[in-house]
């Protein structure tokens, strides 16, 4: 248990960090793509796309920190009144529905990955996969999340 | 199926399982009912995602989050309280000024509640106002303030709906000035009969000295709108320019930025942006699901079968949003209830500009509805005060904001003049 903690503190500093990363990127990329038009007079062919996947991963990477901070949009003024077994057994119930939709997002994620191996981006000629890659990374860092934080911490509130 | 799914959803809403992860289980209900293949989950979650204009909402809300550190909220407090402190109730009508400056530098309500609150509240408490009373008045012109662009729900109506954003955020001006006046007379019509204290009138030298300082982040607003309006950038472009601009501002302009302060605000940005488009992605393979399903189909000839036109339709979406807007905060409630209401919208003949103006404008109550509103919820923790006891200061100001959302809702023309105007 010690042990899953510990490499989930190194998996949420390195996903902090590439999502933080990734956010640099995406600004820095629509940016250049307003100066490439207006200084250069040359739309840049590649920046939207770029931008666009960049902004795919940082959306799976915040899910997966938001699972981690417990920040997800969610209504816990019902399970907050209740008397504190029942509360737990809530609590229970709804960290093991998240923890449910991980697996099954890590696992249809990876087929999905596998259907679409072949296909490439439009202008940058990425793998597609690269970018449907994010779906089971996130599934899988929100699942260590849940398993280390333990039931205990399934509630989510916003 | 559309009723066993909405129940599912619900009970996993009310045993706190995520927004975002109680739709994803309800689409995965009806996948698997359906026998639909399960790499829709993935396929659908990303689609979702997949859209630069939808890059514009995390753009925002950094350059929202900048403009928040540097004081810039304080330079606004103090234009706002020059300009309108002297007026009867006057530190309650600096509130509602203060806000409409600030709501044009920041996207997000609850950020608001926490700026202009933690400035203002202090304030309003040292002058004799109740800490129930100081609490309502900044929730109510925070609800308010989600009119005024740049609003990251009219950036996500406009994105899922497919209405121009220019347009949008254009069309709101007007209605927020509309409900900001209506507090503000309110507000001073309170303070003349409870005798609540006004300052005193600032002298012309103040004045100036005070908008010269509030100068440079209050044209970002204008750069964000202008360079819309005249097609030197896109809305994703314009808020990408909105970060660098609010950058140089509490960079080296304002020198109040650390890189370690900078660098928290971008990592709570990518943490925000995932709430957000977790909750698009999961409401975009539900609404695929449910598609294919007929589920909107049905429902809109239901709702059209109802009678009352377009009128009955206006009310109902209000009376639809409140309690969801409450329950599930504004941007689930849209991104939820948007490809649902807009299609019957737009069959009624109902213009979808001024449909996303009186969303956004019933969005802004509901986050404030008590007893569980979100953003209320965080006004009351920044003022320190139990949410039932600011309902009884808060609802006359809740019920004036409803009554003027139906003057628009009913009034098209107040929404839709400047956008015309200017030629969306």
């Amino acid at each position: 248990m010690t042990r899953l903690r510990a490499v989930n503190r190194v998996l949420v500093a390195a996903e902090t960090w590439a999502a933080g990363a990734l956010v640099i990127a995406v600004c820095a990329v629509v940016l250049l793509q307003v100066l490439m038009r207006y200084l250069f007079a040359t739309p840049n062919p590649w920046s939207e796309e770029l931008s666009r996947f960049a902004f795919i991963w940082v959306s799976l990477l915040g899910a997966s920190l938001a699972v981690e901070h417990r920040a997800h949009y969610g209504f816990d003024q019902v399970t907050k009144k209740l008397d504190p077994r029942t509360r737990k057994a809530v609590e229970r119930f709804a960290w093991a529905v998240v923890l449910a939709f991980a697996l099954l997002l890590i696992g249809t994620g990876i087929a999905l990955m596998d259907l679409t191996l072949g296909e490439r981006s439009a202008a940058l000629d990425l793998p597609i996969a690269l970018v449907y890659a994010a779906a089971p990374v996130s599934g899988a860092l929100m699942a260590i999340h849940l398993l280390a934080g333990g039931a205990g911490r399934g509630e989510e509130s916003g | 199926m559309g009723g066993l799914l909405l129940g599912a959803f619900g009970a996993l809403v009310l045993a706190a399982v995520p927004i975002g992860f109680a739709l994803a289980t309800a689409a995965v209900i009806a996948i698997v009912a359906a026998d639909l293949p399960l790499v829709l989950i993935p396929q659908q979650i990303v689609a979702g995602m997949d859209s630069f204009p939808m890059l514009a909402v995390p753009l925002f809300i950094l350059a929202g989050f900048l403009m928040d550190v540097g004081g810039i909220s304080r330079r606004l407090v103090t234009l706002a309280r020059s300009l309108v402190g002297h007026l009867p109730g006057g530190l309650g009508q600096v509130v509602i000024m203060a806000e409409m400056f600030f709501s044009g530098v920041s996207g997000s309500t609850s950020a608001d509640a926490a700026a202009i609150g933690g400035i203002m509240v202090p304030q309003l408490t040292a002058n004799g106002y109740s800490r129930e009373r100081s609490t309502a008045i900044v929730s109510a012109a925070c609800g308010m303030g989600i009119l005024i662009p740049p609003a990251i729900v009219m950036v996500i109506y406009g994105v899922i709906g497919g209405v121009s954003i220019g347009a949008l955020f254009v069309a709101s001006i007007a209605p927020a000035l509309l409900i900001a006046a209506g507090l503000m007379v309110q507000i001073g019509w309170q303070a003349r009969r409870q005798g609540w204290p006004a300052g005193e009138r600032a002298s012309f030298a103040d004045v100036r000295r005070a908008g010269t300082d509030a100068l440079l982040p209050l044209f970002m607003i204008v750069v964000i709108l202008g360079g819309i309006r005249f097609g030197l950038f896109t809305p994703t472009e314009a808020a990408a320019v909105a970060v660098a601009y609010a950058l140089l501002l509490a960079g080296p302009v304002y020198r109040s930025l650390t890189a370690r302060g900078l660098w928290d605000k971008i990592v709570q940005t990518a943490v925000v942006s995932g709430m957000v488009l977790f909750v698009v992605g999961a409401a975009r393979l539900l609404g695929w699901v449910l598609a294919v399903e007929e589920v909107p189909q049905a429902l809109a000839s239901s709702v059209v079968g109802l009678g009352g036109g377009a009128a009955g339709f206006l009310i109902l979406t209000i009376l639809v949003f409140l309690p969801l807007g409450a329950i599930l905060e504004g941007v689930p409630a849209v991104v939820m209830l948007t490809p649902i209401l807009l299609p019957i919208a737009r069959q009624l003949g109902i213009d979808p500009v001024h449909f996303g103006a009186v969303i956004v404008a019933t969005q802004g109550i509901s986050v404030f509805l008590p007893p569980v509103g979100v953003s209320l919820l965080v006004a009351c923790s920044v003022g320190g005060v139990e949410p039932a006891k600011v309902a009884r200061p808060l609802w006359p100001y809740l019920a004036l904001m409803l009554a003027l959302t139906l003057v628009i809702a009913f009034l098209p023309g107040v929404v839709l003049f400047l956008p015309n105007l200017l030629g969306y």
